[in-house]
């Protein structure tokens, strides 16, 4: 009985390796959706999640 | 194998040796001692009733060792200290002879066995010491100083009225059993095993009320 | 003529009146009186008291003498009961001692200790003791590990008993465990007698002697008491190596699966002092989902590059966003040359859809890199790390670590019991 629960318990745990290898669970990286095409042209708009507001806005 | 048959010479009374090397025997009905020189018949003394006990096993009790048959014919009780226990004569179905020590339902089943080596003397017995023996090494574990307090059947040899006598058990590392007794002189050398009551097979032995 | 002996015979007393049975036939040596205590010589006519001992407690056996059972296939009657001590510093630890007769099998007994029960025979065989640290005794093809020596000391009797025995009577006894075995010997002057014990659940013997209530619960861990996790360790090691087998065949096959393709490769420069240091790369693809790996290296020299990264899918416009900072330092003290961090860094990304890519970059850098730092940026996919697996490896060992450190434990309580714990 214990075999078989300690059984189970190691495949999910080797399964959870496999996925967490292949679907990168260990990372952390946060999702920004819907950015649009225009950063391509203007890489400074982007709001960068790490710093904030833009750094330059130019102007006095 | 049945031995020669004669009269008791104290009351007439049949004997019929069972086994042909039997030396003494007690009449059945008068309960002397018979010893046998050749054809005749000696009466010796009577012997008085025995001390009750409890052995299971009795003359007439049958048995396997080693899948020799044997038959219980003859019987001698000893007595000391701390206790007694019974020698019970042997005949197997060859016609050799054995013993089958019972003491408080232990049983041991021994054969009459020619020294591999000069026996230690009986003022050098000491618990402990070992003997390197070609059948491997004995250690002495018990010094018994017993004497007989009776004797019943068929016997190798004559028993009668002696002193008490010292008795040296040894033992090796498996159930392997050796005696020597100090009756005689030169001692005797007795080898065997320890068994089991159920080991021997046996039939006919005594009936206990209650059990 | 022998004369065969009645089942129980009696007499009494002669020392508190009381009646007295014999049970064992004719082997019994001694006889406790159990009312009095006295001990009695049954083959003296004159039943001569050998010792007179008061009782001082009503003792109750727990298997009541004359009570009769199928034990070990033949009907055993108990009739002598024996109370024995050993002392430890200043405490006496009692043990119960029952002995069992059949006309047939002869004698046997059953001990009782704090609950473990075991039951015991005397042995013939001699057994072969070796001396050492912790010697051993070998009977049987078993080989027994000292356990204890310690002076038993006879306290109470009760019944019959096919030997000597006085209250008060000491014999050193010298145990040897192999559980559930243990053989012991008993030492008086030179002479030794060997036995062996079974450990035995008590509720076999409650059924084979229909005794009624429950056998008392045992304490603590006994000599000889079977480890109740040795199977299991053996179980989970087996089972262990089992998966671990399959671990390391997963690991091999995803190694070996693994695409870990370069998708994107860029060098590129920093200098600080322009307003708007960020940009963005040309588009890639990534033809299946996979994780993304992002490989950073920089020139620093005692001085740090940070690099704020966002993968863009140009077609549905999401962003992952991940930040690195790589940082050198080097030098040289009285300890001799040292250097801190390192030139390389790396940033993996869940899995992302397949798809048209490009990377957002936003470097930021010290002072010193005033001359500007070189810097290389390398996209990789379906790279395999090895995290995971070794996570996994640890979770799969913990059931038998757990169960071994439980073992362990069981058996230090055993050791402690005796002469070798701490």
């Amino acid at each position: 009985m214990i075999r078989i629960l300690y059984l189970l318990f190691g495949l999910t745990v080797i399964g959870s390796a496999v996925a967490a290898d292949t679907r990168g669970w260990l990372a952390s990286a946060a999702l920004v959706r819907n950015v649009p095409r225009s950063i391509r042209n203007n890489p400074g708009a982007y709001r960068s999640l790490y710093n904030g507001t833009p750094r330059w806005f130019g102007g006095k | 194998m049945r031995g020669p048959a004669g009269r008791c010479p104290n009351c007439g009374a049949p004997i019929q040796f069972r086994w042909s090397s039997a030396v003494q025997t007690v009449c059945a009905s008068c309960r002397s001692v018979v010893v046998r020189h050749d054809v005749d018949l000696d009466a010796i003394g009577e012997i008085s009733d025995l001390p009750p006990d409890s052995s299971p096993i009795q003359l007439g009790t049958e048995g396997r060792f080693d899948d020799k048959p044997f038959t219980v014919i003859g019987r001698i009780v000893y007595e000391h200290d701390e206790g007694g226990w019974n020698e019970w004569h042997l005949a197997f179905a060859d016609g050799t002879s054995g013993w089958l020590s019972d003491a408080q339902a232990e049983y041991a089943v021994t054969r009459l066995t020619p020294p591999p080596k000069p026996l230690p003397k009986e003022a050098d017995l000491t618990v402990g010491v070992r003997y390197d023996w070609p059948d491997g090494a004995f250690a002495i574990t018990t010094l018994t100083h017993a004497r007989y307090v009776g004797v019943d059947g068929e016997l190798p040899f004559e028993y009668w009225g002696k002193d008490k006598m010292w008795f040296a058990d040894l033992r090796r590392h498996d159930a392997v059993f050796a005696t020597i007794d100090y009756s005689e002189e030169p001692p005797l050398l007795f080898v065997g095993r320890f068994v089991e009551y159920d080991d021997l097979g046996l039939r006919n032995v005594r009936t206990f009320e209650g059990w | 003529m022998v004369t065969n002996a009645p089942r129980t015979r009696g007499f009494n007393c002669s020392n508190c009146g009381a009646a007295v049975e014999l049970r064992a036939l004719q082997h019994t040596l001694t006889v406790a009186c159990t009312s009095c205590g006295a001990i009695l010589d049954p083959r003296d006519p004159n039943v001569h008291i050998l010792q007179t001992a008061a009782l001082k407690e009503s003792v109750a056996p727990a298997i009541p003498l004359g009570t009769r059972g199928l034990w070990n296939g033949r009907m055993y009657e108990v009739i002598g009961f024996q109370r024995r001590s050993i002392g430890v510093e200043l405490t006496r630890y009692s043990w119960d001692e029952y002995v069992l007769f059949n006309p047939y099998q002869g004698f046997r007994y059953l001990s009782c200790y704090q609950g473990h029960w075991n039951d015991i025979r005397i042995v013939h065989e001699l057994p072969r003791v070796v001396s050492s640290k912790r010697p051993s005794a070998e009977y049987a093809s078993v080989t027994h590990r000292h356990f204890q020596r310690a002076l038993a000391r006879t306290d109470l009797v009760l019944g019959e008993f096919p030997w000597r025995v006085r209250v008060g009577d000491e014999v050193t006894v010298d145990d040897y465990v192999a559980p559930p075995f243990l053989l012991s010997s008993e030492r008086t002057g030179n002479e030794v007698t060997w036995s062996q014990g079974i450990y035995t659940d008590p509720r076999t013997i409650w059924q084979a002697f229909s005794l009624s209530g429950s056998p008392p619960r045992a304490h603590g861990v006994f000599a000889n008491q079977p480890s109740p996790y040795r199977q299991g360790l053996a179980v989970a090691f087996r089972t262990f190596l089992v998966l671990a087998a399959i671990l390391v065949l997963v690991l091999i096959g995803r190694l070996v699966t693994a695409t870990d393709a370069d998708v994107f490769s860029g060098n590129y420069v920093y200098r600080p002092g322009s307003p708007e240091q960020s940009f963005v790369t040309e588009t890639f693809r990534l033809p299946h989902a996979a994780t993304v790996d992002v490989d950073l290296s920089a020139a620093v020299q005692n001085g740090w590059l940070g690099l704020d990264l966002a993968l863009i899918n140009s077609d549905t416009g999401d962003a992952w966003n991940a930040a690195h900072e790589i940082s050198y330092y080097s030098g040289v003290d009285s300890d001799g040359s040292w250097t801190e961090g390192s030139r390389q860094g790396w940033v993996r990304l869940p899995r992302v859809p397949a798809g048209e890519y490009y990377l957002r970059v936003e470097p930021e850098g010290d002072a010193q890199a005033a001359a500007g730092v070189g810097y290389t940026i390398r996209v990789r996919r379906d790279v395999p790390s090895l995290v995971p697996y070794g996570l996994a490896f640890v979770a799969i060992l913990l059931p038998p670590v757990l169960v071994g450190w439980r073992a362990h434990v069981f058996e230090r309580r055993r050791l402690q019991e005796g002469d070798y714990g701490e």
